[in-house]
């Protein structure tokens, strides 16, 4: 594979992961469990879907076969997304999507302080943007851990059930994928 | 070369005073940072915006304002290009615009990067009675780029603009 199909493939997986981690949240307008937190996750589906925007629209310009960011979103075979399966788990109860957040959330802190110092210009201006969203849901997923956690028994025991469910799904975001060197 | 442009820079930054965020009407673009600069071309005028949030939902009703405004003004040629770097920073805010903000009903950012959770704002200041007794109700308030607060001295709800 040559370069540049390296970088697309790559920039699809990124935005890829921001595109179903923005779809799966967005279930939760309408649904929260109160007003604040219901505000809250459609907010944080909001940046995830502007996320995949800014590198889908990158990825088609890499591809510059003509497609849009918005063919490249809606337009694939469900084989052709590149996602972290993390990312596509079903919404499940409140602390189930919390969990995912916590993970989801902290890994890209450290994925997108790194991108920030990558060599192609365009992810790092992405990543500059992305990382300072990112503290904030990290953080956000942070707050709920505790308060569920140190909360009543039930709350304590569903998310500890989540973060035993999930935590196996984690392995992948470590994998290489032999794509691109960044 | 000669531009067929008839209007400067500085003209052309005078026009988009007009043009504002919709969520937060007080301030124009320019204001809140997003109005990064204006190139005159030949025929055609550039002018380069980026967004507060990569989502920002208020980024197509602000092209379209700035075509409409510079169109209104005899230039028939607008390009909007968006930028995201360098990334957007509440720190671009003058003291002038923050206080705006807070004339408007909202808390004004504080200090940039307090994302973390060590630095997060300890004291957030009521607009409307500046008492300094207010509660963290929801990072995420009525908007990606607002959290939202309570008064606990006049029970007051109110938005506090993020650090970023």
């Amino acid at each position: 594979m040559g370069s540049k199909e390296q970088l697309f493939k790559y920039l699809l997986r990124l935005g890829d992961n921001a595109l179903i981690q923005g779809h799966r949240l967005s279930e939760w307008c309408s649904r929260g469990p109160i007003l604040e937190e219901d505000i809250a996750l459609s907010n944080l589906a909001l940046d995830n879907i502007g996320r995949a925007q800014a590198l889908l629209q990158y990825a088609s310009e890499v591809e510059g076969n003509g497609h849009t960011a918005d063919d490249l979103a809606y337009r694939r075979n469900e084989r052709q997304y590149f996602n972290f399966l993390i990312t596509e788990l079903p919404t499940g109860n409140f602390a189930y999507t919390i969990a995912k957040q916590l993970f989801i959330g902290l890994y890209d802190v450290i994925l997108f302080e790194a991108l920030c110092k990558s060599t192609d210009v365009t992810i790092a201006g992405i990543a500059a943007k992305a990382i300072k969203e990112a503290k904030y849901h990290a953080s956000h997923a942070g707050d709920w851990c505790l308060r569920l956690g140190m909360g009543t028994a039930i709350s304590h025991d569903l998310l500890q059930n989540a973060i035993n469910e999930i935590w196996m799904f984690t392995g992948e975001m470590f994998e290489m994928t032999g794509w691109i060197r960044i | 070369m000669v531009s067929q442009i008839k209007y400067t820079k500085p003209q052309v930054l005078r026009m988009l005073v007009d043009v504002r965020d919709p969520e937060i009407p007080v301030l124009s673009i320019e204001e809140i940072g997003m109005l990064r600069d204006v190139v005159i071309h030949e025929n055609s005028c550039e002018v380069i915006i980026t967004p507060t949030y990569t989502a920002c939902p208020a980024m197509a009703m602000i092209e379209k304002d700035i075509k409409l405004t510079l169109t209104a003004q005899g230039i028939s040629q607008v390009k909007v290009t968006t930028v995201y770097a360098p990334a957007w920073s509440t720190d671009w805010m003058s003291s002038d615009t923050k206080e705006k903000l807070r004339a408007f009903g909202i808390a004004a950012p504080l200090h940039s990067g307090c994302a973390a959770a060590e630095d997060r704002p300890t004291i957030v200041e009521c607009p409307r009675c500046f008492s300094t007794k207010t509660t963290l109700i929801s990072q995420f308030g009525s908007t990606a780029c607002k959290a939202l607060y309570r008064c606990e001295k006049c029970l007051e709800p109110f938005d506090y603009f993020k650090c970023h």
